[in-house]
């Protein structure tokens, strides 16, 4: 994954906790640096231990860590200079929704791909498609080759209709650990 | 079947399909008036009127374009830019062509650098067509000064540990200094002990035979 990722990680647990908890989650992640490059890329295990040792510090849920963390991303992409990626992507919550899979495919142009160069991934955009819209109701279709982070998508649709200036309710209704080919999420603004 | 169109209804089309794929498109007469605008150009410019003379609100940047309508310093391949007389920091670049029938279509795009730039002239990503790609070079020179902002960060970050590191250094060195200034003065005690010790012997010794001798008398 991107630095920026694990960057947002650590803005968030600063933010709300400190530069010490910080510091224990890196230790108990078992991270060489704890400064991260946000256009280097890093393997997604070093990621996923530092969810894990953030859940063990501050003894807090997984699906609570990553849904707070998809929220935060939101704001924390748009100070980092993203703001305009998402207006591009609509006006409403609903329109940036659909055009979801859009926004990825520009980011996998404009990013560089250094993570092929150290031997990682390439970058493995998810896939949204929007079906069942109604005024108010929508259901998202989401599809990822990485397991594990629909909590985040929930943070992320969250996160979204705040920037919209809209209230959410968001529902996983299929989940993929409870058999599902895909994660289906309601998504009803209130 | 595609409709078989005349050629004025060609032209047309072709008129009206150039302006929505460059929509900052303009569009002049012989005597370089603006005969028609594309829908971002109108929207941005709203004081531009069809009729105006270009360069009563342009002025050429570069290269140096002569005032013949229809010379080669107009013609497509070399990129030309203008500047906007009433915002100076507005700049267009872009290519001009003639259609060979009286109108010269100047194909330009606002010359920015970053978000920021695009939007204060109320433009938005989503206003321009997928085929642009100045979205995504404004994504590229972003991402370009995150680099950036990350490489001074790491050297501001390299600066401290030096500073600290010489700081360290100096500590060491002058401990050092101050524990071999301990070791010379203890030594010198030592060895002036010793000295008086041996010539406390060496003195002692003759002095008593001396005594002794001097008791015989």
């Amino acid at each position: 994954m991107y630095g920026m990722i694990n960057r947002g990680l650590q803005e968030m647990v600063l933010a709300h906790h400190g530069e010490t908890v910080w510091q224990s989650i890196c230790e108990k992640a078992g991270a060489k640096d704890t400064i991260f490059v946000r256009m280097d890329t890093y393997p997604d295990s070093l990621t996923y231990n530092m969810v894990g040792a953030a859940r063990a510090v501050l003894g807090a849920p997984v699906e609570e860590l990553m849904r707070g963390f998809g929220k935060f991303w939101i704001s924390y992409a748009s100070k980092e200079g993203y703001g305009p990626l998402l207006d591009e992507a609509g006006d409403t919550l609903f329109e940036m929704l659909e055009n979801l899979d859009d926004l990825h495919f520009r980011l996998g142009h404009v990013f560089p791909l250094y993570g092929t160069q150290k031997g990682f991934d390439k970058m493995m955009p998810p896939q949204f498609t929007v079906t069942d819209k109604t005024a108010n109701r929508v259901l998202v279709h989401y599809r990822s080759k990485r397991d594990g982070l629909a909590p985040m998508v929930v943070g992320l649709i969250e996160g979204l209709a705040e920037h919209c200036g809209a209230t959410v309710k968001v529902t996983q209704v299929a989940p993929k650990s409870a058999g599902a080919d895909h994660d289906s999420l309601e998504v009803e603004i209130l | 079947m595609i409709p078989s169109k005349s050629k004025s209804s060609d032209s047309s089309a072709v008129h009206e399909l150039l302006k929505e794929l460059f929509p900052f498109t303009f569009v002049l007469d012989a005597a370089q008036r603006i005969t028609d605008l594309g829908p971002l150009a109108e929207r941005i410019f709203p004081t531009l009127r069809r009729s105006d003379l270009l360069l009563e609100h342009f002025e050429y940047r570069a290269p140096p374009v002569d005032n013949e309508f229809g010379s080669n310093s107009w013609y497509g391949k070399r990129p030309l830019t203008m500047s906007a007389k009433f915002a100076p920091q507005t700049t267009m670049k872009g290519q001009s062509y003639y259609d060979g029938a009286g109108s010269l279509y100047c194909l330009w795009w606002p010359v920015v650098s970053d978000h920021q730039a695009l939007s204060s002239l109320g433009v938005r990503l989503r206003d321009l067509p997928p085929h642009n790609s100045l979205s995504d070079l404004l994504m590229v020179l972003r991402n370009s000064m995150l680099s950036i902002e990350d490489a001074q960060m790491l050297l501001d970050i390299s600066r401290k540990k030096q500073d600290e590191l010489a700081a360290a250094n100096r500590k060491l060195v002058g401990e050092t200094e101050l524990v071999r200034a301990r070791r010379a003065a203890e030594a010198a005690s030592e060895a002036k002990s010793l000295f008086l010790s041996h010539m406390s012997h060496e003195l002692r010794t003759p002095m008593n035979a001396i005594s002794a001798t001097r008791k015989l008398f």
